[in-house]
């Protein structure tokens, strides 16, 4: 009679711990089912910056390019397409991980571009659905000789490198 | 005493010639006049020294103060040496002449970088 009694608690304890065993093994499992719709979307994008300098030679050109809406973050900067402004521009790291930035670059080289070129390209870090809107504002174009001329900046999406 | 018109005549002669002036050699007037001569020409020596002495202690500390405030504002003066064109703005134009002046790489990176701040383009 006792050993019965001994053998029925013995289960028992058994099936509690079993059930507290399934029960520990199954939370992690719904958990990362759920993250991933509270986290929100980051994509990572890549502006492209032109000048065109109307015709002049250009001989350096100032920019600075910022976000008015969206969660962006410049995470990387690199040159442009012509070998005048191959190297990447010059930038205040501190305006990585921000939504500013002002780049700037000088050619001495004896040929320059004279028509519209691609001087830069910012990769970007966009988080969640909000479309981001951008600002890109010429700060100063000068020819080979360091003079102000006159010139336009647009910029352009590159393609969307990734997406998480 | 003779212009007291509460004091009588009489009284006033009785005591005037009770105490009258003693008389002091000329020798000796002249020795305490020279005294005093010497005595109020070493006081003023001593009032210009320290009249000087406070004078150069103003125009250190002034002097000191300005050099200090100067050198606590160097980016003024830096700003100055950067542009390089005199519009009144560092930017890349001015690190473009630096280079073609032929300035050493160091400063004309120095002065690019300087123009992309992002707290000097607020």
């Amino acid at each position: 009679m006792t050993i019965n009694r001994l053998i029925m608690v013995v289960m028992m304890l058994c099936g509690v711990t079993a059930m507290v065993a399934h029960a520990q093994s199954t939370q992690p499992a719904t958990q990362p089912a759920t993250q991933p719709a509270t986290q929100p979307v980051t994509q990572f994008k890549a502006v492209d910056i032109y000048i065109d300098p109307q015709g002049q030679m250009l001989g350096a050109y100032q920019i600075e390019f910022f976000s008015t809406s969206g969660d962006v973050k410049l995470v990387g900067v690199e040159g442009g397409e012509t070998e005048s402004y191959k190297k990447a521009p010059y930038y205040d790291p501190k305006a990585l991980q921000q939504s500013r930035i002002i780049l700037a670059a000088f050619s001495t080289d004896s040929s320059l571009p004279t028509d519209k070129v691609r001087v830069a390209r910012l990769h970007l870090q966009i988080r969640g659905d909000v479309n981001p809107v951008y600002e890109l504002k010429l700060i100063v174009a000068g020819d080979k000789d360091a003079k102000p001329i006159k010139a336009t900046a647009t910029f352009a999406y590159y393609a969307a490198a990734s997406q998480e | 005493m003779q212009d007291d018109p509460n004091i009588p005549e009489v009284f006033a002669r009785d005591l005037k010639s009770r105490f009258a002036a003693p008389h002091v050699p000329t020798a000796v007037d002249e020795a305490i006049l020279n005294a005093a001569r010497m005595h109020l020409g070493r006081n003023r020596k001593r009032l210009f020294t320290w009249t000087s002495a406070a004078a150069a202690g103003v125009a250190i500390a002034t002097t000191t103060i300005l050099y200090l405030s100067n050198q606590s504002h160097p980016a003024a003066s830096n700003q100055i040496a950067m542009d390089i064109n005199h519009d009144q703005q560092i930017n890349i134009l001015d690190a473009l002449a630096l280079a073609r002046n032929g300035a050493n790489d160091r400063d004309v990176q120095a002065l690019a970088m300087q123009a992309v701040k992002l707290e000097q383009n607020q």
